[in-house]
């Protein structure tokens, strides 16, 4: 499933992410640097996995580019059964909500709502879910990562590991087939981290796609696989 | 936009509520002064119109000698007139009893007021109309004689004859007259009995005439009067002129016309300040938001979807704003308009505005901040997720010589910090310092216009005339018996001995055409174009360049033929000077008499004193003047003349004023915002500063410097750039309105200077909460600060 595959597996239902040739530039006024350069990745449903590498590898560019955050160079994107190229920005967020969880480094929950209301957000932008029924899927979720009693507080009050768990959550919310998670330990003590790691392999035990960005070392335990990018390729 | 989203904005605006504040505060000024602006052009046109024609001016005025009754009736006759009336303006002066200061005096002499059609005054105070023996004023005047009130006593002065003391019966407004105060000159009304106590027979020497049908219609006006005229000449009465003004138009129409185009290029200028403003405030909110746009577009939300939230939130500010703003920016319009009105001296009765201009204000006050929101939404909303969440608002220098900055100084490395975060986002600096950039060249230009004002207006126009003393004679008088009282009177170092005479000019306006001395000593008219008269020169003519303008043709070299009486006289205009109010044109003072059927005569005596102080001069000479058998019509010091010059420019002034107000008020609120943003955003910089060991005041001084950088940068911008344009701008209107030329505008290096120093003020007043904020954050929070 990694560099050099056959390609009549994308065409597999399972295949829910499907990365071919990708390369990603990025140009300043003095020189230009790639990031991504050839990438071939696929993931299937319930597939757990984590891209490692070392800093400035293009770990999270891949992230980025599979989450529709940011546009390829060259190369082809299949993700969640949408080809993404040539889609518009505003195609490409209407598409993330129903088809990719996003789930940050530094959680990025919106500061002035409630943890809740965080979660609601998603099913209102992509209107998933009937209006009366959305806090209640809320706070299912919520129950789900154990933060229902915190539903009705501001992310502020929350500790680091919590507002990861609500990310993720909010992440998980719209039920999409594959969820992105850019270094979602990164940012949490040891302890926090592996209850987080936990959580995501319930999500991928469940069916979705899980892919990790990490610097985590000992992360077997609970990935299916490993890529390992290194100069904008995959190593291994 | 449902649930979730409203309430987000709801929070935003909460959460920062002192930068909410900001915002609300800057988008209501910006309501105020278009507000105001507007308010006031609305109310003061039409009231300043309807005042004026509610009273029914005269169509035309026909001065005349030998006005009979029965001659009176006869103009009332002629086809055309709905109505007329006579009357007999007295040139006399007026002062509170014991008071050493004459005030001029207009005294109209009428047999009955109390039917009267044309130019209807309103009582005021005390008794309308004056009875025998009493004096109603107009209520203007009063200012110039210590807020006196009805029922106390006025000494009233004829010329030649003793002075009396006449009750004041009441007040009455008439807004066909400028007022008192502008024109330094006392209006009373009294009969023709009470002058006759004063041992003087008023003959009515003007018919008024108020014609029926199209009244805006001047060919029509001028052949009903010209019809009136022949009725009266065929009557035996002697005409001297017709004067048909503009139909409609106050004495100060043009005055009030320029103020008006003024208003209106301020709110023009009030509108763009406006959208600076509201440009700066919206995207320093945007600003803060562009990390929350980026985290929802990660979750899937839409451009449309994000820019419905931050438009609703725009819409709730900007309504905010507007009912703030708009009750204020009335009340500040009708302020105005009540200024205006007093220097216009007409009644304000109905502020009420079209609903249309209230509809246009507040949809102004709401549009324009949702049309700033939707362009700035629209570029937000453009930057990829990924890109907006990594934005910390911070970005390399992109100013060319940003690097050299660094290196190429020895300044400190903080202040050196605060210098380069005002140039690291060129568009905000360039928002923040072009807000007060406008300011500033308004402020400039306000100097530079006053002074041009005070010098070209006033000093240049005393200059141009440096007598210290003009004494106006009841009648003319042989040249020589002058000549004897003013050798007669010693202290006198030179003096000049005028005449004048009414004249009708093609175009029909009346105008006063001096008699002057062709070898004149002392006066240094400014010439637009020509050259003054020469001795020895046959019917030559200098004119002023408001009549040049008002008769088309009427340039150097031809000929302009004037009426006064039956008697016409052609001149060939020989230069053409710059005047402010009478004359209209200067010829040679015997040409003149003799054109005027008083050949060897003259009415003025203008003269320089060899003190310093003219008042003993002038005691002297009336009584030279009484002793020879003359009387004396009044008399003007150059302290009055620079009164009233003064008094005709005060109205330009407190606009200006208003203008560098609004400006400075703006520009210090852009800047305040645009600060706020920009810690906000460099708050783990400033964590990581702290981390690494600046003081509370190391940071203050950082904030400071990056205020004043951007001071320094729009002090250059409006010193440099726009000072000029501004000054050659308003120079160009003010002088084509007061003076028929531009003023000759000089740069104040005081408002050079000044500004400087006040926009660096303004800047650290700007800075102060802001710097305040950044220094008592702890580091803790600073480095947590997402």
């Amino acid at each position: 499933m990694l560099s050099g595959m056959t390609r009549e597996t994308a065409t597999d239902p399972d295949v829910v992410v499907d990365v071919e040739k990708i390369v990603k530039t990025y140009r300043s006024a003095s020189a230009e640097f790639r990031a991504l350069d050839g990438i071939d990745l696929q993931a299937r449903r319930g597939e757990f996995v984590a891209v490692v590498g070392r800093s400035g590898s293009g770990k999270s560019t891949l992230m980025n580019l599979i989450a529709g955050l940011d546009q390829p160079t060259s190369g082809r994107l299949r993700v969640a059964g949408t080809d993404l190229e040539g889609l518009s920005e505003n195609r490409l967020a209407a598409w993330r909500g129903r088809a990719v969880g996003v789930v940050f480094q530094f959680f990025q929950l919106l500061p002035t709502l409630t943890v809740a209301e965080n979660v609601v957000l998603p099913m209102e932008l992509s209107r998933t879910v009937g209006v009366r029924q959305r806090r209640d899927r809320a706070l299912d979720m919520l129950n789900r990562v154990g933060l229902r009693a915190h539903a009705d507080k501001l992310p502020a009050t929350l500790s680091g590991g919590e507002q990861q768990r609500a990310a993720i959550a909010r992440a998980l919310v719209n039920e999409p087939p594959v969820l992105v998670a850019d270094e979602p330990t990164g940012n949490l003590d040891t302890h926090t981290g592996d209850a987080v790691l936990d959580l995501l392999g319930e999500v991928a035990a469940a069916g979705t796609c899980v892919l990790m960005v990490t610097h985590e070392r000992d992360i077997t335990r609970w990935v299916h696989r490993t890529v390992t990018l290194a100069d904008g390729r995959v190593a291994a | 936009m449902t649930g979730v989203r409203s309430r987000k904005v709801a929070r935003d605006l909460r959460r920062r509520w002192g930068r909410t504040t900001v915002v609300v505060a800057a988008m209501g000024l910006a309501v105020l002064a278009v507000t105001a602006v507007s308010t006031s052009y609305a109310v003061a046109r039409s009231q300043q119109r309807t005042g004026y024609l509610a009273t029914d001016p005269p169509s035309a005025t026909i001065s005349a000698r030998g006005v009979t009754p029965a001659a009176a009736e006869q103009v009332r006759a002629v086809p055309g007139v709905a109505a007329a009336d006579t009357s007999r303006t007295l040139t006399a002066r007026i002062r509170q009893p014991g008071a050493r200061q004459w005030e001029p005096l207009r005294l109209t002499v009428r047999d009955s007021y109390a039917g009267n059609r044309i130019a209807r005054l309103t009582p005021r105070d005390g008794a309308w109309p004056p009875v025998d023996g009493q004096i109603v004023l107009e209520q203007s005047g009063l200012r110039l004689l210590d807020d006196i009130g009805s029922g106390e006593h006025v000494e009233v002065e004829l010329p030649g004859l003793p002075v009396r003391t006449v009750p004041i019966a009441g007040t009455a407004s008439d807004p066909g007259l400028p007022p008192s105060w502008v024109e330094g000159m006392v209006y009373g009304y009294v009969t023709p009995q009470t002058v006759a106590g004063f041992g003087f027979a008023a003959t009515p020497a003007e018919v008024r005439i108020l014609v029926d049908g199209d009244r805006t219609d001047a060919a029509h006006i001028r052949s009903v009067a010209d019809a009136v005229a022949q009725r009266l000449t065929a009557a035996g009465v002697s005409v001297t002129t017709v004067d048909v003004p503009e139909p409609g138009a106050h004495p100060h129409q043009e005055i009030m016309n320029g103020m008006l185009r003024l208003e209106l290029l301020f709110g023009a200028l009030a509108l763009l300040l406006s959208v600076l403003l509201i440009v700066t405030v919206v995207s320093g909110l945007l600003a803060g938001q562009v990390r929350e746009i980026g985290t929802m577009k990660a979750v899937g939300a839409t451009w449309q979807q994000i820019a419905g939230g931050y438009l609703a939130g725009t819409t709730v500010l900007a309504v905010a704003a507007c009912l703030i703003g708009w009750p204020l920016g009335r009340l500040a319009g009708l302020g105005f308009v009540g200024f205006i009105a007093e220097f216009m001296n007409f009644e304000v009765t109905d502020d009420s505005m079209p609903w249309w201009l209230i509809i246009a204000q507040l949809t102004a006050g709401i549009v324009v901040p949702l049309l700033v929101a939707a362009v700035l939404l629209i570029r937000a909303c453009r930057v990829a997720p990924v890109a907006a969440m990594r934005d910390h608002g911070v970005t390399a220098p992109r100013i060319a010589g940003g690097g050299r900055l660094a290196r190429g100084t020895r300044l400190p490395r903080l202040p050196l910090l605060g210098v380069r975060n005002a140039v690291r986002r060129r568009g905000r600096l360039v928002l923040a310092s072009a807000a007060l950039a406008v300011g500033g060249a308004m402020f400039m230009a306000a100097f530079n216009v006053s002074d041009g004002l005070a010098d070209t207006f006033v000093e240049q126009t005393i200059a141009a005339e440096p007598y210290d003393l003009t004494v106006m004679l009841d009648r003319p008088y042989p040249v020589d018996r002058l000549e004897r009282a003013v050798t007669a009177v010693p202290g006198i170092a030179r003096a000049e001995i005028w005449t004048s005479a009414p004249a009708t000019f093609p175009a029909g306006r009346t105008g006063q055409i001096s008699g002057v001395p062709s070898a004149s000593l002392d006066l240094r008219l400014k010439l637009t174009a020509g050259r003054w008269l020469q001795p020895g020169e046959q019917r030559a003519m200098v004119l002023s360049a408001d009549y040049a303008q008002e008769n088309p043709g009427a340039t150097v070299g031809s000929t302009l033929t004037t009426r006064t009486g039956d008697q016409e006289t052609g001149w060939t205009i020989v230069g053409v000077a710059v005047q402010v109010g009478s004359p209209s044109a200067w010829v040679d003072r015997d040409e003149l008499a003799a054109a005027s059927g008083t050949a060897g005569t003259a009415d003025t005596i203008r003269l320089i004193s060899q003190a310093v102080d003219p008042a003993p001069l002038r005691q002297d000479l009336e009584k030279a003047l009484t002793g020879g058998g003359m009387a004396v019509a009044g008399v003007r010091t150059q302290d009055d003349i620079r009164k009233v010059l003064v008094a005709h420019q005060i109205i330009f002034v407190v606009f200006l004023n208003l203008v560098t107000v609004i400006s400075v008020v703006v520009g210090g609120l852009g800047l305040a915002t645009i600060l706020t943003v920009s810690i906000t955003e460099r708050t783990r910089e400033i964590g990581v500063l702290r981390s690494l060991g600046a003081t509370d005041r190391a940071v203050r001084g950082l904030i400071l410097a990056e205020a004043v950088t951007i001071g320094v940068v729009s002090w250059l911008v409006a010193a440099v750039v726009l000072a000029v344009p501004a000054t050659l701008a308003f120079g160009s209107i003010f002088g084509d309105l007061l003076l028929n030329t531009p003023l000759a505008v000089t740069a104040n290096g005081f408002a050079v200077v000044g500004w400087l120093l006040l926009v660096c003020g303004i800047c650290v007043v700007a800075a102060l909460l802001p710097a305040r904020r950044a220094a008592r954050m702890t580091v803790r929070q600073a480095l947590a600060y997402e």
